[in-house]
């Protein structure tokens, strides 16, 4: 439990795979300006991931990994992810709609997201069991739900104060950013000496 | 096995099944559309603007589709051609269409208004309108910082003397702009050539004298001239009807401050 725990906050706040992996930066950006598509986008980033490690994780540990075929496994998640997602959204217009309408929108943008494809790659990368793997997921769309409506926030401060013409538009969206970034650095090993 | 044919083998199948199972899924779970609201959607411009007045232009295909208006003529940006042709999916006689406009209803330029006070502050007419309505010496003319300028898709607007002034050979009348105005300065109109009072100070006309020389001052003279009853003066300030109005231009002549065109 305690394990499942360091694992959860250490991929929300120290391993945050927008703000310290940098994963998922396209969305991050083009999606924050409003808090109500941030969070419509992030709650269905956090489902599409924890949904992909769901189906990835069997395809890699029972297929690819006993076969050698390990280095096939970008191809192959990006292939079983894009179904995946596109099955979803097939079955969540006809059966609940209203889901549909919320995340419709956003799902087929997040077909190939890196962010979802780093996860499941990451997931074995550190060695993780099943559960273990779903809880990192878990961790890391709602590390990246924190990030998007934190950011929404910091944006919606932008639109309305007086930026220099320079640094109009994009550019000032970087640098705060990155001063976002930054201060997620202070969260570095918070998980392990949280739980001690 | 051959590690090489393992590889193609696994890729291979795993394709073939996601193929498989998207395209039964699709069949299996396919949800029936509106073919007739898929047909009037093609036709629509696909702006997305709301001047029909529904959430976008596939809220007003299917409002049309089934049956919940009639208007084939609501779409401003498609104009008479696309009337037409929506009036054809459905087999109705549409109707004429008139193209509709956006005016701004204030002459107020630099010339012939003050400012009250040096405003520094958000270059933003909403901003602005937020302390003391404005710097403009009358609370109700246009500030001219041009909210209705960045709305437009068609780059129709522009400040000139500051005034927000609309070119009509670019305006498609979706009414971005008025809803953008602070003020509800900017009106749609039908597109013909009646008058309109281009003045929205409600102040008695001795005040609106003080804070502009191109105001309405609520003279009355407009609305004894008419012959059809359509120009109706309410707290000093001239209105046409635009149901009644003729187009004759009688109120055009005799307004002493030159504010109905």
């Amino acid at each position: 439990m305690k394990e499942m725990l360091i694992i959860l906050v250490a991929a929300i706040l120290s391993e945050n795979f927008v703000l310290s992996k940098f994963m998922g930066i396209c969305p991050f950006l083009g999606v924050s300006k409003k808090l109500s598509t941030a969070f419509g986008m992030s709650c269905a980033v956090t489902f599409v991931m924890v949904l992909a490690t769901a189906a990835t994780y069997p395809i890699y540990a029972y297929l690819l990994e006993p076969n050698e075929l390990g280095y096939l496994q970008t191809i192959v998640f990006i292939l079983v992810i894009a179904t995946l997602v596109q099955f979803v959204e097939i079955v969540l217009r006809k059966f609940i709609p209203p889901l549909y309408n919320a995340l419709g929108i956003y799902l087929p943008l997040i077909t190939t997201n890196c962010a979802v494809l780093g996860v499941t790659i990451l997931n074995f990368t550190k060695e993780f069991t099943y559960t273990q793997s779903l809880v990192n997921s878990l961790g890391a769309g709602l590390g990246f739900m924190l990030a998007m409506v934190l950011f929404a926030g910091v944006r919606s401060r932008i639109e309305a104060s007086d930026v220099p013409k320079a640094l109009k538009g994009l550019p000032i969206t970087l640098i705060a950013a990155a001063l976002v970034s930054l201060s997620f650095l202070g969260f570095s090993n918070i998980a392990n000496n949280l739980f001690k | 096995m051959n590690p090489i044919v393992l590889t193609v083998l696994i890729l291979a199948v795993i394709g073939l099944l996601s193929g498989l199972i998207l395209s039964i899924a699709a069949i299996v779970m396919a949800v029936k559309k509106d073919e007739t609201a898929e047909k009037i959607e093609g036709v629509l411009p696909g702006a997305n603007c709301g001047s029909c007045g529904f959430s976008g232009c596939s809220g007003y295909a299917s409002a049309l589709a089934k049956g919940e208006t009639t208007e084939t003529t609501m779409c401003s940006p498609g104009g008479a051609a696309v009337a037409s042709q929506i009036a054809t999916i459905l087999g109705v006689d549409g109707g004429a269409f008139v193209q509709r406009r956006a005016v701004v209803k204030c002459r107020g330029k630099n010339d012939v208004t003050s400012e009250s006070y040096d405003y520094e502050g958000m270059h933003s007419c909403a901003a602005a309108n937020r302390l003391f309505f404005g710097m403009g010496a009358c609370r109700f003319g246009c500030i001219g910082f041009g909210d209705c300028v960045s709305v437009c898709d068609k780059n129709a607007i522009s400040v000139q003397d500051g005034v927000a002034y609309i070119d009509e050979s670019l305006c498609m009348g979706c009414g971005k702009c008025a809803k953008a105005c602070p003020k509800g300065l900017i009106e749609v109109i039908a597109g013909d050539n009646k008058p309109s009072v281009l003045c929205m100070n409600h102040d008695k006309g001795a005040q609106t004298r003080k804070v502009c020389s191109a105001g309405c001052i609520g003279c009355g003279l407009c609305m004894k001239n008419c012959e059809n009853d359509a120009v109706k003066v309410v707290n000093f300030c001239a209105h046409i009807d635009a149901e009644k109005c003729i187009g004759c231009g009688k109120c055009e002549t005799v307004c002493p401050q030159k504010c109905i065109i």
